[in-house]
């Protein structure tokens, strides 16, 4: 069944463009993600608001519904755009999948994907003076406003975020990859014009396909019908890796909300970079202390202390920050905190219990081993990769992890420091305060 | 549709196969000799290999055979303590192999599941291990009750499910559907081990379980364990649940709740009888999928006017849903006004229905399902999925695709128009006011 390599063939198309192949024909579907850089800045909310706009229409397909019919047409093809946040990178994603195989007619239908692919970034519909439509432009300036708003309705993930907007207060990081409510009055048809062109002619710019093709037919295929003509000279961007020490003293935030459980965020941080020789160790203390059933913080704040359903914590190699999350009943924050804390210490004192070493590295094989099924996985790995400035074998990033000692994890202990605790709930006292206001 | 004689010669002895219209996969399925229905999809090519053994049990089922009641959620606390074995816990068992290991409870079943990248045998030994009995004790039980009151107060403060609840609460009168499949901390209170394993003992006998497996595997491989594995002492049957008897009526025209949320949700549900046949079953889904697409899809006759009008967002979205004894259409927004979304979408579900389906619309809707079941194959998980689907439904392989094909447009208006006059409720999730900060 397997008759190609399934490797991933990089190519240079031009300035700031890379081509990434991966040839298949395990699946019958395939894949074409499109990710432009800029800087996480003063645009963030431009961009977002673009990459809904474009999603919108385009001169070909100039209704919601002209569009919809032609992904439909596609076999129901997925088309996503959105906008990311990778270390201090902003990126503009566009990704879509399509049937190409198993169906009538479905082989043909890589062009034509392709194709529409290319519209939809490079075409859209456009209004007076070049303009970006106005009446989808003030849509879905609307509706970025309402998806602003509702991101605190998910209130793990906004728990989340508000830790890291805390920690990394002053740094590009702080700014949510949507944007801000306040930037969307700016967010004019003819702005937006503005910024859409500015990033077609230089923003870097990844491309991914995998499908049922080889390198050189899809490297012809994306010259032809997605790339467009009138590429500058590339942006240089600030490098999407940024790390700084901890803050003297942790900070500590609680807001007050009527929810049924209470979500604890720990933020610690240690200037090690992604490329730093400690990254697989500060890997693996995240991983023994929270990265799955087998790690510290399950056995222990849940299984031992039934604290909790979820408990989990994740190394953020762009940043620099491990980031733990566990939701608890408001009663229990201080006593989940201290737990947290003394587990913490633990295996940052290089305590690696085995079974949650075995379990950490494990699972990571899993992981690994499981990319040369996931399209998604194996192109998110890639593109952090070439991010953050890795390798980006995950089989020798494996091999790094399996070298791990404990003398390596208690180096990064070393330098780990607590900088913002967040809790959002509300503690027993902290009600009854309010309360009586 | 059965494989051809060429095939079958090569099928596993105890085994038939069916072929997949579209993609020529051979699905096959067999039983053991104390009654597990196996189903497996060979996926030739695929690193990753994905099992799961399921009890038609679930949190419908709310009485044992002998007529005892039981706690409102235990099907689900049973899930829990499934995963301590008289070999310890099967977390660090497949934690130690780097499988991903988990389980769910629905309305009428609860899976137990692995994903592996290697020692497929082994993990697979350790699912069925699982299932044969329960090991508990009454200080695990209590230490588990903490855990899944977390659990039970995290999908509290998730709008979503509060929603969905609210609405099955207010379409149904007495059908158990209506109660929250986890139960709430007042219902899983009374639960002890010996309840736990009497319900053990009656709902996961070997005749009551189906395995379903995708993945490169060897299918006479995972027949012969299951028939070896999957034993009891004691003979059992499958469950044969009595008739659920419902009125046509709902109970409640509105339920609403007042959530720590920034925007409002609203979701309509419409309420009719359940299908009485394996056929009418496929027909009924299949038509009212795509009479539903055709309506509230993007760019449908709802959903396109509605959006362009900034009633609704893409948060807007319908599905149909059927079980034992229940069947319902569930359309879900988030809003600004509710009150003015109600008379909006009103009017244009007049306007909508003024007029036939035409044959393009339908042929669109059409390319769309058949597009999202080829994509099914491209993973072990969706693909067991489906074998599941296809087991607990009772059938055959190409009943769907022929359902689809044989759908005509008229077909898809009389069941757009029977749908929409059936019996309805709201489900109406609003902000608390402390909320809006």
């Amino acid at each position: 069944m397997q008759r190609r390599s399934d490797r991933l063939v990089t190519r240079r198309l031009g300035a700031g463009v890379r081509l990434h192949v991966l040839p298949t024909d395990r699946f019958t579907t395939s894949v074409c993600r499109v990710v432009l850089h800029r800087d996480l800045g003063e645009e963030a909310t431009a961009t977002a608001v673009l990459s809904q706009v474009l999603r919108g229409a385009t001169e070909r397909h100039p209704t919601r519904e002209a569009l919809a019919e032609r992904l439909a047409d596609l076999y129901g093809a997925s088309l996503g755009l959105s906008t990311e946040r990778l270390g201090d990178r902003l990126l503009l994603a566009a990704t879509m999948e399509w049937p190409t195989a198993g169906l009538p007619g479905s082989r043909g239908l890589l062009r034509e994907g392709l194709r529409l692919m290319g519209e939809v970034l490079c075409h859209p519909k456009r209004g007076p003076g070049g303009a970006l439509d106005a009446e989808i432009t003030d849509t879905e300036r609307t509706n970025q406003a309402r998806a602003l708003r509702s991101l605190r309705d998910d209130k793990g993930r906004y728990a989340a975020r508000r830790a890291l907007a805390i920690a990394c207060a002053g740094e590009p990081y702080a700014l949510s990859p949507e944007g801000r409510e306040e930037d969307l009055p700016g967010c004019t048809p003819a702005r937006l014009a503005e910024v859409h062109a500015a990033m077609l002619a230089h923003a870097p710019m990844e491309i991914f396909l995998v499908g049922d093709l080889d390198p050189e037919a899809a490297e012809r295929a994306v010259r032809r019908d997605l790339l467009w003509t009138g590429r500058g000279a590339p942006w240089r961007l600030p490098p999407a890796v940024n790390v700084r020490a901890a803050r003297a003293r942790p900070r500590r935030v609680v807001e007050h909300e009527q929810v049924a459980q209470g979500k604890l965020v720990l933020v610690f941080r240690a200037p090690i970079a992604a490329r730093d020789a400690r990254t697989p160790a500060a890997h693996t203390l995240a991983g023994v202390l929270g990265g799955g059933p087998y790690a510290r913080l399950f056995k222990v704040v849940r299984e031992t202390h039934g604290l909790c359903y979820y408990a989990n914590a994740l190394w953020n190699e762009a940043k620099g920050l491990l980031v733990i999350q566990v939701g608890i009943d408001p009663k229990n924050e201080a006593r989940a905190r201290r737990l947290i804390l003394a587990l913490t210490r633990e295996v940052g004192r290089g305590t690696l219990e085995p079974e949650a070493l075995t379990g950490y590295r494990e699972a990571l094989a899993h992981r690994v081993a499981s990319l040369a099924d996931s399209r998604g996985g194996a192109i998110a790995w890639a593109h952090e990769a070439l991010t953050l400035g890795l390798d980006p074998s995950p089989q020798r990033f494996l091999a790094s992890l399996q070298r791990v000692r404990p003398a390596d994890v208690r180096a990064v202990g070393r330098s780990l420091k607590l900088d913002t605790v967040f809790f959002l709930g509300a503690t027993p006292s902290r009600r009854v305060v309010r309360g009586h206001k | 549709m059965s494989v051809g004689a060429r095939t079958r010669a090569r099928l596993p002895a105890g085994m038939v196969g069916e072929r997949e219209p579209l993609t020529g996969r051979v699905a096959l399925r067999g039983r053991t000799p104390q009654g597990s229905e196996v189903r497996v999809l060979p996926m030739p090519g695929f690193t990753r290999a994905y099992a799961s053994v399921t009890t038609r049990y679930g949190s419908i089922d709310t009485h044992l055979p002998d007529g005892t009641e039981l706690p409102i959620g235990i099907a689900h606390f049973l899930e829990h303590k499934m995963f301590q074995t008289e070999a310890g816990d099967v977390f660090d068992l497949y934690s130690a192999r780097g499988a991903s290991a988990n389980a769910y409870t629905t309305f009428d079943h609860t899976s137990y599941l692995f994903s592996c990248s290697s020692r497929f045998e082994e993990n697979l030994d350790t699912l069925f291990d699982t299932m044969a009995s329960i090991t508990t004790d009454l200080a695990a039980v209590e230490r588990e009750k903490g855990i899944i009151g977390q659990e039970i107060a995290m999908y509290e403060d998730d709008p979503g499910w509060r929603g969905y609840f609210g609405l099955l609460g207010a379409l149904y009168r007495r059908h158990p559907v209506r109660l929250d499949i986890a139960g709430t901390a007042g219902t899983i209170a009374p639960i002890d081990p010996a309840l736990l394993r009497r319900t053990h003992a009656a709902y996961y006998h070997p005749a009551n379980l189906i395995v379903a497996v995708a993945g490169d595997v060897d299918p006479a491989y995972v027949l012969a364990r299951a028939g070896e594995r999957l034993r009891v002492a004691h003979a059992g049957q499958a469950l044969v649940r009595g008739p659920l008897s419902e009125p046509a009526a709902v109970a409640h025209k509105t339920a609403s709740v007042k959530l720590s949320i920034q925007r409002p949700r609203a979701l309509l549900g419409w309420k009719e009888d359940a299908p009485r046949s394996g056929p009418e079953r496929v027909y009924r889904e299949t038509a009212s999928v795509v009479a539903l697409d055709l309506l509230f899809g993007d760019g449908g006759r709802v959903e396109g006017p509605l959006y362009d009008a900034g009633v609704v967002d893409d948060t807007f979205g319908a599905s149909y849903e059927l079980g034992e004894g229940y069947a319902f259409a569930l359309l879900s927004a988030e809003v600004d006004d509710i009150a003015a979304y109600r008379r909006r979408l009103s009017e244009a579900l007049t306007q909508a229905c003024r007029t036939p389906f035409s044959a393009a619309e339908v042929e669109r809707s059409r390319r769309k399902l058949l597009g999202r079941h080829v994509r099914t194959f491209n993973a072990p998980e969706s693909s067991a999925q489906w074998l599941l689907d296809l087991a607990l439904d009772a059938t055959p392989v190409a009943a769907d695709i022929e359902a689809l094909a044989a759908l005509r447009p008229r077909d898809v208006t009389r069941r757009r128009d029977e749908l929409l006059a059936a019996p309805t409720a709201w489900s109406l999730l609003e902000p608390r006011r402390s909320a809006a900060r």
